[in-house]
């Protein structure tokens, strides 16, 4: 289940470039045309936290879980960095450079994303990949067989 | 430094602390303990900085720190003092039996205990809802949200300790496979028995611990079902109950006759969508009272009698006519659902008053407003003194009215884009009405000429001096009279420093092309109004004793707007139509503190009366008096405004960036015995102390 929805999280930020780039060619006042990436942003930041507690109760590694929490982080740094861009530029409409350098980070902050995302999706199917692999070779007598079968939520899905 | 970068700067903080604790407890549960270690020595050192911006906040305003000095900083200052007392001492001791370890062929840092990185984590938690609770809450912080931030930490704190403590083993060979670096969290080798699990003392302990944290967040949501008052009596009397005449807001019409002398105006409106072409060639699909942009240019003299009828051809969401800044009765004052019903296609209303307040206004539709004023529904009103044009018929004028939109980024001066020329003998007394119609402020610049800002909203300023390259800051719905003498070189007004549009006086009828001389405006200081002109005696002062006082408190946070929930923006925590309204009785001196706690400038706007600045973030205005009824409180400023309840009514009390309004900042100031029948915008079912509640800004 885990690897399903981190694959799902990552498609949905491929989506988002999708919507920023059409958003910045579209004639629409700025607000219109951004809505629905503003709105697919905080989709995407509670996606990653929720993700973040399933890999949590499903014993995904330390390590996938922490990367998970890095993706809901990193989105939050996103908002920021469009707050803070907008509130350096606030006269008329027109931004400053300040606000202009400032808000360019958005976008390196948005590869970034998709990158943890990237991996985090790529780590969790090769995990249940293996963890599936595990199940049909496994004759009995493996030592892992009672850890399999103490945790009770499987990554495998 | 202002409030508002102090506030970015602890935001900035506090974003840090949650990283470094959050850093400190994944490289301890990687068992790095020398990296672990200096993390939580920077993490220290984070939250000491974080507690100093906090005091420093604290001491522009209690409004700006509350969440955090009784829930943020408590929560992370327990948290991260235990993992400093407890996960130090073993941090420190692992990285020595490490060093130790080393020379002894074991694996470095292999003697964390899980439990240290689970203290850290749980500062990082702890860090975060501090943070969260400052974004999304704000103030006034709720016993609810308290309870909620605390139980989702101890939340959080379980899980990773049942994650840290029992690594999922069946996924290790995975995480071997897959780990290149080698320092995975659930390193196979540390654990590859668990066993079944959890002892039972642990079990019971997480369950004794889950019981609690349930708890608390149960009892936290279960708070935020609590009743809501729906009013505010600022300190003053409540509704009177019985006593004392009820009116409805439909008999608090406008005179029926003009002054003596005065002359009945008549106008008719008509709202209808068309495409307009600019100058430029451009075309716009606008929304226009009468086909054009700006609407028609409605003008009386002080005394006569306006009459407007609106008729509504085609625009879907219906319109109304606010009369902006002109203190009218409250049956005119066009608000949808509040003091009329929206007038639909082929339906009409007739606005009758008398022009007895002289200056610059503007009129725009009340309508679902954040898009019916940016596609084009204002216009402008300009009142002008009886007797004026006697007594200065020898000298030449020129009369500019200069209302300001923006069309999806193309800015429109009057009805051009781009540059907009006029001819000017040397001499003649030009008067220039600027109107910010956006919702977004303006900044312009005169260049060329010294020039005296006359009035401000409207209302004429005392002695105000003469100045020279400075900006004028025009807030979204404001308005500045300029005036000077037209001199022998060319004028510029500059908006928004683009030198290629504004307006451009030329002292004769030369060829259009001679340049003024406009230098780097960008760089002119901003004109300080409340330091401009020379005071003069006022009705009352920031030392009178006001009979009500109220305190809005402006963010973002998530509320419920219009019966969904939304990230506002908030009054006091709360959104539109949630906002309790605000009581006042007739004759009342009534004071508004308003603070913004948030990034966003708000150009805060009450109906149907101006109010006079007291001061601005804690500095008493020291010019002219200025009376004001759209005034921008800019991020982390306070202002302290009076006025007095001489206007009875249903008065909309709101931002005045249209989005803004939409999104929540929006309430009512009602005068005690006054009702509605209007019950928004699509039904006229009359009872009582009716509300209109769904009408849209």
């Amino acid at each position: 289940m885990f690897a399903g929805l981190a694959a799902l999280l990552a498609l949905v930020i491929v989506v988002q470039f999708f919507l920023a780039a059409s958003g910045a060619f579209d004639t629409a006042p700025k607000d219109e045309s951004f809505q629905i990436h503003r709105s697919l942003g905080y989709v995407i930041l509670l996606f990653a936290a929720v993700l973040t507690i399933v890999a949590a109760l499903t014993r995904m590694p330390g390590r996938l879980i922490g990367m998970t929490g890095l993706v809901a982080g990193l989105v939050v740094v996103q908002v920021l960095i469009r707050e803070f861009a907008t509130a350096l530029g606030d006269t008329g409409g027109t931004s400053t450079t300040a606000g202009q350098l400032i808000f360019g980070l958005h976008a390196v902050n948005g590869l970034i994303i998709l990158a943890v995302a990237g991996r985090v999706a790529q780590r969790a199917r090769a995990l249940s990949r293996s963890a599936l692999a595990h199940r049909r070779a496994g004759t009995g007598d493996d030592a892992r067989v009672s850890g399999q079968a103490a945790g009770p939520a499987q990554p495998a899905s | 430094m202002t409030t508002g970068q102090l506030i970015i700067a602890d935001h900035v903080v506090a974003l840090l602390s949650v990283a470094v604790w959050f850093a400190a407890g994944a490289t301890a549960a990687a068992r790095r303990a020398r990296l672990a270690l200096g993390l939580l020595a920077a993490a220290v050192l984070v939250t000491l900085a974080r507690a100093a911006t906090v005091v420093m906040l604290a001491g522009r305003g209690w409004w700006f720190v509350q969440e955090k000095v009784l829930l943020g900083l408590p929560m992370l200052g327990a948290a991260g003092l235990a993992a400093v007392l407890i996960a130090g001492p073993r941090l420190l001791s692992a990285r020595r039996s490490a060093r130790a370890g080393i020379s002894a062929g074991r694996a470095p840092g292999g003697g964390i205990p899980a439990s240290s990185a689970v203290l850290l984590l749980t500062a990082g938690y702890a860090a975060l809802a501090g943070l969260v609770v400052t974004f999304l809450v704000g103030y006034p912080l709720s016993w609810s949200t308290a309870l909620i931030a605390c139980s989702l930490v101890g939340a959080g704190a379980l899980l990773t300790a049942r994650v840290v403590a029992a690594p999922a083993d069946t996924t290790a060979g995975a995480t071997d496979a897959d780990d290149t670096t080698g320092d995975a969290g659930s390193a196979p080798t540390q654990a590859p028995h668990v066993g079944p699990g959890l002892s039972r003392r642990r079990f019971i302990s997480l369950a004794g611990g889950g019981a609690v944290v349930a708890g608390t967040g149960t009892t936290g949501v279960g708070l935020l079902f609590m009743p809501a008052e729906s009013a505010a009596t600022g300190g003053g009397p409540g509704r009177s109950s019985s006593s004392g005449p009820v009116v409805s807001v439909t008999d608090l019409r406008g005179a029926g006759a003009p002054a003596p002398g005065g002359t009945r105006r008549q106008y008719e409106l008509t709202a209808q969508t068309a495409t307009v072409r600019l100058p430029s060639g451009r075309e716009l699909d606008a929304w226009t009272y009468n086909g054009q942009v700006p609407g028609p240019a409605i003008t009386a003299v002080e005394g006569d009698l306006v009459e407007v009828t609106l008729s509504n051809t085609d625009i879907d969401d219906g319109v109304t006519l606010h009369w902006h800044g002109y203190d009218l009765a409250c049956g005119e004052d066009g608000v949808p659902g509040l003091t009329q019903d929206v007038v639909a296609p082929g339906e009409e209303f007739v606005y009758r008053f008398r022009a007895d307040q002289v200056g610059t206004y503007w009129y725009h539709t009340h309508q679902v407003s954040h898009r019916g004023v940016r596609r084009g529904l204002y216009g402008t009103l300009v009142v002008t003194p009886r007797g004026q044009q006697v007594d200065d018929a020898d000298a030449q004028q020129l009369d500019l009215t200069l209302p300001v939109h923006t069309f999806d980024g193309t800015v429109v001066l009057a009805d051009q884009d781009g540059r907009t020329d006029h001819t000017a003998a040397a001499g003649t007394k030009v008067r220039l009405r600027l109107i910010n119609t956006d919702s977004d402020p303006h900044r312009f610049a005169l260049a060329g000429t010294p020039f005296r800002v006359t009035a401000v909203d409207g209302r004429d300023l005392h002695q105000p001096g003469e100045v020279s390259d400075t900006g004028l800051r025009l807030p979204a719905g404001g308005r500045y009279d300029l005036v000077f003498v037209m001199p022998d070189i060319p004028v510029a007004l500059v908006l928004d420093n683009d030198h290629a549009g504004g307006l451009r006086l030329h002292p004769d009828d030369g060829p259009a092309g001679a340049k003024p001389a406009v230098g780097d405006t960008f760089g002119w200081p901003e004109l300080d109004l409340l330091r401009y002109g020379t005071p003069a005696a006022v009705p009352f002062d920031a030392a009178s004793r006001a009979d009500r006082h109220f305190t809005m408190v402006l963010d973002r946070g998530v509320a419920m707007v219009d019966g969904r929930p939304a990230y506002a923006h908030t009054v006091n925590g709360l959104g539109h139509p949630s906002i309790p309204d605000q009581v006042v009785a007739e004759g009342d001196l009534v004071r508004f503190t308003v603070v913004n706690r948030g990034l966003d400038t708000h150009p805060w706007h009450l109906h149907g009366h101006p109010v006079l600045i007291l001061s601005r973030n804690g500095t008493p205005s020291s010019g002219s008096p200025l009376w004001m009824d759209t005034f921008d409180v800019r991020p982390g400023e306070v202002w302290e405004v009076a006025f007095k309840a001489n206007n009875p009514g249903i008065w909309m009390n709101h931002c005045h960036n249209l989005p803004h309004a939409h999104q929540g900042m929006m309430l009512q100031l009602r005068y005690d015995g006054v009702t509605t029948p209007f019950h928004g915008s699509h039904t006229a079912h009359a009872t009582g102390t009716a509300r209109g509640r769904s009408h849209d800004q």
